[in-house]
C-alpha cells in the first residue's frame, strides 16, 4: 500500500509541475507533461479512422471511467482507505478524437496544488488521422501505476476490447 | 487483537453488502455466463451480483445477493417489476493484503417470457457486462445498461 500512496503521491506532485502549478485544462496538460518525471508518451498507430475510436470513447468512457472507487489497505498496524473519483471528458469529431481523464481524490489523499474542479488531469489521449481508415493515437500519462487505464484506452483505441479498466488496481 | 478483530469485523460487513442471499422467483429468465481470471497466483477475483428492487420514488430495497462462481448461474427475477442489478468484481491481493471491488449496474424491468443473457467477464483486470434480450417468440437483441441516474420517479 505503501506503493500505492507513492505512485498517487508523485503523480499529484509530478501533474503539478515543477513551477508548483497544476494544469488546468487539458491543453495546459499536453504542453506541461511530457519530459515531467514520471510522465509517459506513447505513440501507435491502429487501423481505425478517429471517428471510430471517438465512438469507442463516447460509449465506453463514461460507462467505465466516470466513477467513485474506494480502495482498502491493511496490515498489522493500520487500515487505509483511499476514496477517487474518476471523470472522463471525450471530444469526438470526424478528424480527431479525445479523451481526458481527472482523478480526484476525496479521502484518503491530500491535493498538494490547486486542482481543476473534478480533479488533476491523469490522461490526454489524443487520436489524428494517419492514412485511409487509420490512426495515430497519443497516450499522456503516468509512466508507471495505471497500466490498466492504458491498457483499455489502447483496446478501446485498437478496437481488440470494450472492457473496462478495473480501476482498484491502479497504484 | 481487539481492534484487528473489529476491522476485520467491519471489512466483512463491507465487502458483504449485507449478507444476505438473494431469494429469486420460480422463473429463471436471467442466464448468467461468467469468466473471471485475476491474472496473477496471489490474487483473486470474485464475482457477485446484487439485487435491489425499485420503487416508484426510485427507491431502492436490497433483496440481496447471488455468487457468480459458476459458469452458468439462473436467476430469476420479477417480470414487469422495476430492479437495479449490481455486478459486483471483488479481488484481493493475498501478499498485500489489499482489497478492491468496482461494479457494473443497471436498471432492468424484465418482459414477462423474456430470457435476458448476461455475460460478465474479468480478465486482464478488464471487467465488462454485456446483456441481451430475447423476447418470447422473437428475435435476440443487445441492450445498453443503463444506470440509477435514468430511474423516473413519480
Amino acid at each position: 500500500m505503501s506503493s500505492k500512496l507513492a505512485v498517487l503521491g508523485i503523480v499529484a506532485i509530478l501533474a503539478g509541475g515543477c513551477a508548483g502549478k497544476m494544469p488546468q485544462t487539458a491543453d495546459e496538460f499536453r504542453q506541461m507533461a511530457p519530459g515531467a518525471f514520471m510522465v509517459q508518451v506513447q505513440g501507435f498507430e491502429v487501423k481505425r479512422s478517429p471517428r471510430e475510436i471517438g465512438e469507442t470513447f463516447r460509449r465506453r468512457a463514461p460507462e467505465c471511467l466516470n466513477v467513485t472507487v474506494r480502495t482498502t489497505s491493511q496490515t498489522a498496524t493500520s487500515y487505509q482507505v483511499i476514496d477517487t473519483a474518476y471523470k472522463a471528458t471525450v471530444i469526438a469529431g470526424s478528424d480527431k478524437a479525445e479523451l481526458h481523464l481527472q482523478q480526484k481524490h476525496l479521502k484518503g489523499v491530500v491535493a498538494v496544488y490547486e486542482e481543476p474542479a473534478d480533479g488533476h488531469y491523469l490522461f490526454v489521449v489524443d487520436a489524428v488521422p494517419a492514412g485511409a481508415r487509420a490512426a495515430k493515437v497519443q497516450i499522456i500519462g503516468p509512466s508507471r501505476g495505471y497500466d490498466v487505464v492504458v491498457r483499455a484506452i489502447k483496446a478501446w483505441a485498437d478496437g481488440s476490447s470494450t472492457g473496462c479498466p478495473d480501476l482498484t488496481k491502479i497504484g | 487483537m481487539i481492534r484487528r478483530a473489529l476491522v476485520l469485523c467491519c471489512a466483512v460487513l463491507v465487502a458483504g453488502c449485507g449478507g444476505m442471499r438473494y431469494t429469486d422467483v420460480a422463473e429463471k429468465n436471467l442466464a448468467i455466463r461468467t469468466e473471471t481470471s485475476s491474472g496473477s497466483a496471489f490474487s483473486s477475483v470474485k464475482a457477485v451480483l446484487g439485487v435491489h428492487a425499485v420503487d416508484a420514488k426510485c427507491k431502492l430495497t436490497y433483496e440481496g445477493y447471488v455468487d457468480l462462481d459458476r459458469p452458468l448461474v439462473q436467476v430469476g427475477i420479477p417480470p414487469g417489476r422495476l430492479s437495479y442489478l449490481v455486478f459486483e468484481f471483488a479481488s484481493s491481493s493475498f501478499l498485500g493484503g489489499s482489497r478492491g471491488s468496482i461494479s457494473q449496474e443497471t436498471l432492468l424491468r424484465p418482459h414477462p417470457g423474456a430470457i435476458y443473457d448476461v455475460k460478465v467477464t474479468y480478465k486482464n483486470e478488464l471487467y465488462e457486462v454485456a446483456m441481451r434480450e430475447t423476447p418470447r417468440g422473437g428475435r435476440p437483441r443487445d441492450i445498453e445498461l443503463v444506470g440509477l441516474g435514468a430511474c423516473k420517479g413519480s
